[in-house]
């Protein structure tokens, strides 16, 4: 007690516990891997949880991270440096300027769902557990990958990968999540109207909890008044769409830099209505923002306008 | 109070609010550097972060030099008080950068409990010591 009455020694001593403390927590929440389970590549995936609450393996053969591609036969495919075609998979790449922005979009034609599949950094669902977008879909043999909802940087939101349900906290009522179905169609929900067992039990294979879905029905649902705070500026984008069920666009726009301004959030959908998509939605973006085909970044990934270099995310989406 | 304790508490008022003055004036720089490099991301907890050292500073202790009856707080409740506010304000910092990052953490409730607890400790310490006060004199007045 005597201590504490005493005017500076209570002072500085609080100030460096405050400081530890603050310290441990940017470390805890930026840097401090937290592993919750480890995804087999080449099974269903193997239980490791630390948070069983959150994790039901549960779920048949083909829902481990990149089982399905390891299946893949290349052999036959028709590569060019903007096509790929083997007749399950058709990618057309192209580049375009709009909004003073470099704009790289791929149509993707697929034969099955199972070729649009999700990756996690590591094969792992982790916290804190990060690669970047070609490292991860390098191990995932990906065609054609793009950084995906960064779901490692919420503890909250609904993560459904290839199946499998790890993530059925809800990060509110206000948060919409791109659903990607076993038939290959997508559908944007609110995590305050449906749980995330009931989008499992109603076939959803993905659910990428990022947002906001830019177009619905094929009209721009997102209106220049009532963009999300991250949303009101131009910066570099990435996108999902789907223009019928197993027709999809995966877009990437550079930003930040004086040859790319970069897109609002406005911009970006009514590029995505342009693309002719039925369902938009936007996924992480900033310096995240990648793009990848064939084992080469198309885009300029930056996180501050000066340098180009790849930032290292949580999970990728990609065509395998 | 004597003249002597109203000329010793405008002294300690004085530098309280100085220091307070200084600190929301450098919330309020750190918070506009920091949305300069955010790219158009925000946080109400980032903008507004100058509030705390402000209100719960310069204000409370302003009110505390205009009303001169009131005695300068303890050693006890100025620390208790002044650990609370600071526990806020970083608080409220790192809340904000968590924002705009766009992450979240658990931790950042400690930072309002013990900030809240800190605070409520000072003032009613100071409480008690004022009702004290006024007993101790009121006793003093009616022995006489």
């Amino acid at each position: 007690m005597r201590f504490f009455k005493k005017p500076y020694a209570f002072g500085i001593l609080y100030t460096i516990l405050l400081i530890l403390f603050t310290g441990w927590v940017a470390l805890d929440t930026f840097v401090i891997p937290h592993t919750y389970a480890v995804v087999d590549q080449s099974t269903t995936g193997e239980n490791t949880s630390e948070t069983a609450q959150t994790l039901s393996l549960s779920q048949s053969a083909g829902s481990g991270g990149s089982t399905d591609s390891a299946a893949l036969d290349t052999s036959d495919a028709v590569v060019t440096e903007n096509t790929y075609d083997d007749g399950n998979i058709s990618i057309t790449i192209t580049e375009t300027r709009e909004y003073d922005t470099t704009i790289y979009v791929a149509d993707i034609r697929v034969s099955s769902v199972e070729y649009l599949s999700t990756a996690f950094a590591q094969g792992t669902y982790g916290r804190n557990i990060t690669e970047t977008t070609s490292r991860i879909a390098d191990q995932a043999n990906a065609i054609l990958a793009i950084n995906g909802d960064f779901y490692g940087a919420q503890k909250q939101g609904y993560v459904i990968r290839n199946g499998v349900l790890y993530r059925s906290a809800s990060a509110g009522s206000d948060q919409e999540d791109l659903v990607i179905y076993s038939d290959g169609s997508f559908d944007i929900i609110n995590e305050g109207d449906v749980s995330a067992e009931e989008l499992l039990d109603a076939g959803a294979v993905q659910v990428l909890s990022f947002g906001p879905g830019l177009v619905e029905d094929g009209e721009i649902s997102v209106t220049q008044n009532e963009e999300v705070d991250r949303a009101k500026t131009s910066n570099p984008r990435t996108a999902i769409g789907m223009i019928d069920p197993l027709h999809y666009v995966m877009v990437v726009s550079d930003g930040r830099t004086s040859e790319s301004e970069g897109l609002t959030l406005y911009e970006l959908a009514e590029f995505m209505e342009s693309l002719g998509v039925t369902t938009a939605y936007n996924l992480d973006g900033g310096g995240s923002s990648t793009m990848v085909f064939n084992g080469e970044v198309l885009n300029n990934p930056t996180t501050d306008g000066r340098k180009i270099s790849e930032r290292s995310v949580s999970d990728i989406v990609y065509i395998g | 109070m004597s003249i002597l304790d109203n000329e010793e508490k405008k002294q300690q008022i004085k530098k309280t609010l100085s220091v307070y003055a200084v600190i929301t004036l450098f919330c309020g720089f750190f918070s506009w550097m920091y949305e300069q490099f955010s790219h158009g991301v925000v946080s109400d907890y980032m903008i507004y972060l100058f509030l705390f050292p402000l209100v719960g500073g310069v204000l409370v202790f302003a009110v505390l030099g205009v009303i001169q009856r009131w005695p300068m707080p303890s050693r006890f409740s100025q620390n208790a008080y002044h650990a609370g506010i600071a526990t806020w304000t970083v608080g409220s910092a790192l809340q904000g950068a968590l924002e705009i990052y766009g992450t979240t953490s658990g931790y950042i409730l400690v930072y309002w409990i013990a900030g809240a607890v800190l605070a409520a400790a000072g003032i009613i310490s100071y409480c008690i010591m004022v009702k004290r006060g006024y007993r101790k004199r009121t006793f003093v007045k009616r022995s006489i």
